[in-house]
């Protein structure tokens, strides 16, 4: 099946399984079943569903629960589905009372952490795929490297010309630059105003420069074009990783103050 | 840190039962008399391969020796008794075959089922511990009754030789008609004995080309409606050849920094585009280049495996126009392959003949006039690949820049090449940590590699078609799995030599430091570390699917089948 395919396939299923409710809770409102309860119920059941997809993460090399990735789609449907029956269940509104709004807002916001999550793990590998890739953990090593390559041709211009034009530039520009990664946000962002600067501070300074001078400040230009291209792909790559500090803890919470929620109804159930 | 002595070539020998007493029968065989030991290395003598290498089979009257299909990296000889090879394909009749559903119509496979004889009894005895697999009585009986499905093997050459060779599977069963003795001398012996004899050498070649090419020929559903004795004639017209290295790592790792034209043009040449056509070119084992030319140079159209053919179109465009032809590609070998070429008479006579001249395949697409007119109208010559991607899209559906790169970087030699999507792997390492956490905390392969457009073929064991790294090791600790082919490490016998990590022209393989239970390295005598080969095993031991394959949660992660081109096809245009 194409992914197209797949992904018509599911968003039919979803639709399918939602039309499913809201006909389930028709039928209830015609007898005396409080939809309030077979809603939440769903949604406990979802959610506890949603959270096996954590725990499937880290059992490996038992093919019998099948592959990883199905149960991906699994987790994104289904966490889709429970968004929707969440807004059923508040009765798309801010609900009353310090523990359902509490519970509301986590849920509002592990919805949004998911839905970050899917967006950029669809949209950000493309872009760093096109930028060239490189390995996360080879990263900070690499550009140790080329800060190294930067010193070594600033002092080779000091030796050679006898000029220190081109090591106040690295004073003043670089060696900030290059100590490690920088512009996380302006790279996730796609805000090319920082290469944009260094490209300008380059040729405002090849006009004092001589002919030596001029080609070692090239050498460091590209240089330093590839330690923005690693800077790229570490906020990229971070991002990627990081966006589930979030979305962990959160679902953690999450299903925490759902089962006090429960405990809560069921012991006031009298007082409804 | 612990001092050890190094492992040696021969610490673990073929057979622990083989005695000197077997060897010096051994030496008085007529074929080993040949042999002059005076030529082998003094580290390696004569008796030694066949101590450490080799070892006795004894096998009681319809036990198996070799089931075709299986895979085995040794050759063997008859001391005594007699060994015989079953001719032909045979399936025994199960409940499914019975009800044939709408969907094995559509099966790829179908020809080759249909060419195997079905016979509504079991042809084999199911084999219970320590015993050997044997033919059941009915299917003896069988084979006493068709003398032409049975033939004894000559027990003075060796057999078995082409598994070997080519480190590919079994190309027929062979079992015990009476009880015998055979020696089994496993592929490092092999190796050896045709390196110090240069007779035993050719003998051993002239055989495999011999058998090759009748096996080839009768396997082939091209030529199955041929009776034995027209298959007879055909096989005595046609000619074996074989084009490149065995080894072909070597060579190719001295090119790969080159261009991509000049790779190409490195490439051992079988047929020129524009040479008459004299027959039609059976690919035997290995992979051949498809090139057209294009200006001053080539470009990939696509590749052949074994089995295919080419020159088809062009005999075909000869047989129903009766236009004098030439061929419309080129064909070279991608490091070593074997063809046959069966002359243009036979074809016509033993193929054409049978079939309507209308259900001969269509003229090749480069005949068509409107093209060749577009490509000689053009002169900016720039312009002319998005024409020819087109047109080659056709034949495998696969981006052409793509298909380019995975022929002339021969990773079509994976049978489970790992690919990642670039376009969909986010880098969470799930497929690392999964192959981690069942190989001690090691992964086996490393994310990185090459990158193939939006793809990348990472540095992870493919399985290969052509395993090269097995021709070196000097214990047979590499080695393919004898069912499924894939190709695994045996830690207990590896000595560390490196031979396969170097031979491996992928960089598929590393060499790890051993430790010992407390975690301490283990030194020779000189103090160097100790060494094992590390690869991917595909986790044969913990399912069917490998680890990383499995944890991967965005499907960026496939082991694919190059020579399964429909499949691997369709994932990349998934």
């Amino acid at each position: 099946m194409k992914l197209v395919q797949r992904r018509l396939f599911n968003v039919s299923l979803l639709c399918l399984a939602f039309g499913l409710i809201i006909f389930i809770q028709q039928l209830n409102s015609y007898t005396l079943v409080n939809n309030a309860f077979f809603n939440g119920w769903l949604l406990l059941t979802l959610m506890l569903l949603l959270y096996l997809f954590t725990v499937r993460k880290r059992i490996v090399g038992v093919c019998k629960l099948g592959k990883v990735s199905l149960w991906m789609q699994a987790h994104i449907y289904l966490g889709l589905l429970a968004a929707a029956v969440f807004l059923l269940h508040a009765g798309w509104q801010v609900p009353e009372g310090l523990l359902k709004q509490f519970l509301y807002f986590i849920f509002i916001a592990e919805v949004l952490s998911g839905l970050l999550g899917l967006m950029i793990t669809r949209l950000l590998p493309p872009c760093l795929a096109r930028n060239g890739s490189v390995l996360y953990q080879d990263i900070l090593g690499q550009q140790q490297q080329l800060a190294k390559e930067v010193e070594i041709l600033v002092e080779h211009s000091l030796a050679t010309t006898g000029s220190n034009t081109i090591a106040q530039f690295y004073q003043r520009f670089l060696l900030h630059f290059l100590l490690r990664p920088r512009y996380f946000w302006s790279h996730i962002l796609q805000y090319r105003k920082i290469i944009h600067r260094f490209n300008a501070e380059f040729s405002h300074l090849q006009r004092y420069l001589n002919h030596d001078e001029q080609q070692i400040l090239q050498e460091i230009q590209l240089l330093v074009v590839e330690k923005n291209r690693l800077d790229y792909q570490y906020a990229g790559q971070t991002l990627l990783k990081r966006w589930l500090w979030l979305h962990i803890p959160l679902s953690g919470i999450l299903i925490l103050f759902s089962l006090l929620h429960l405990v809560l109804v069921y012991a006031y159930i009298g007082a409804v | 840190m612990i001092q050890v002595r190094r492992p040696q070539r021969w610490d673990t020998p073929f057979s622990e039962e083989m005695s000197e007493a077997d060897v010096s029968r051994i030496l008085t065989s007529t074929l080993f008399q040949q042999i002059n030991p005076d030529n082998f290395n003094t580290a390696l003598p004569l008796a030694g391969i066949l101590a450490n290498d080799a070892r006795i089979v004894r096998l009681e009257p319809a036990d198996v020796l070799v089931r075709k299909g299986e895979y085995g990296g040794s050759a063997f000889l008859t001391l005594q008794g007699d060994v015989c090879v079953i001719v032909g394909d045979f399936k025994a009749e199960s409940l499914t075959d019975k009800k044939k559903s709408w969907f094995s119509f559509l099966s790829k496979n179908q020809e080759a089922q249909e060419s195997a004889t079905v016979l509504n009894f079991p042809l084999f005895n199911a084999a219970k511990a320590q015993q050997r697999l044997s033919l059941s009585t009915e299917f003896l009986a069988y084979l006493d009754k068709h003398a032409e499905s049975c033939v004894t093997l000559d027990s003075s050459d060796f057999y078995g030789e082409i598994a070997a060779l080519v480190r590919g599977s079994r190309q027929a069963t062979l079992f015990a008609k009476t009880a015998v003795e055979v020696l089994e001398i496993r592929w490092q012996g092999l190796r050896d004995l045709m390196r110090y004899d240069v007779n035993l050498k050719t003998s051993i070649q002239n055989l495999y080309k011999e058998r090759n090419l009748s096996v080839q020929l009768r396997h082939n559903s091209f030529f199955s409606h041929l009776s034995p004795a027209q298959l007879q004639a055909v096989s005595e017209r046609s000619l074996f050849e074989s084009y490149g290295q065995f080894d072909w790592q070597h060579s190719f790792k001295k090119v790969t920094d080159d261009l991509a034209s000049k790779r190409l043009q490195a490439e051992p040449l079988i047929v020129k585009e524009g040479d008459y056509v004299d027959g039609l070119l059976l690919i035997c084992s290995g992979f051949a280049y498809l090139s057209k030319k294009v200006n001053h140079g080539e470009k990939t159209i696509g590749y052949l495996k074994q089995g295919d053919f080419f020159g088809l179109e062009e005999l075909a465009h000869h047989s129903g126009t009766g236009e004098p032809n030439t061929y419309q590609h080129t064909l070279r070998a991608i490091g070593y392959v074997d063809v046959i070429r069966i002359p243009t008479s036979m074809i016509k006579q033993y193929v054409f003949s049978y079939i309507d001249k209308k259900d001969l395949p269509s003229l090749f697409r480069t005949a068509n006039p409107v093209i060749d007119e577009y490509v000689a109208s053009y002169v900016d010559q720039k312009q002319l690949p998005s024409l020819l991607n087109e047109q080659d899209s056709f034949d495998h559906g696969l981006d052409t820049d793509i298909l380019e790169q995975l022929v002339e970087q021969r990773f079509i030699n994976g049978t489970s090449t790992m690919v990642i999507d670039k376009h969909r792997c986010t880098g969470c390492d799930d497929c690392v940590s999964a192959c981690a956490s069942l190989h001690d905390n090691q992964a086996r392969f490393s994310r990185a590699g090459t990158d193939i457009g939006k793809y990348s073929v990472t540095h992870a064991c493919m399985h290969c078609t052509d395993p090269v790294c097995l021709i070196g090791c000097p214990t047979g600790a590499i080695h393919r799995n004898i069912e499924l082919g894939s190709i695994i490490v045996d830690d207990n016998t590896c000595i560390g030599c490196s031979g396969c990590a170097t031979s491996c022209p992928y960089e598929n393989i590393v060499m790890r430091e051993v430790f010992n239970e407390k975690g301490e390295a283990l030194l020779d005598e000189k103090g160097t570390p100790l060494l094992k080969a590390s690869k991917c095993d595909l986790c044969m031991q913990h399912g069917s699917v490998p680890a990383c394959e499995q944890a991967c949660p965005h499907d960026a992660l496939k082991r694919l089948d190059m020579g399964d081109i429909p499949s691997f096809v369709d994932w990349f245009n998934r």
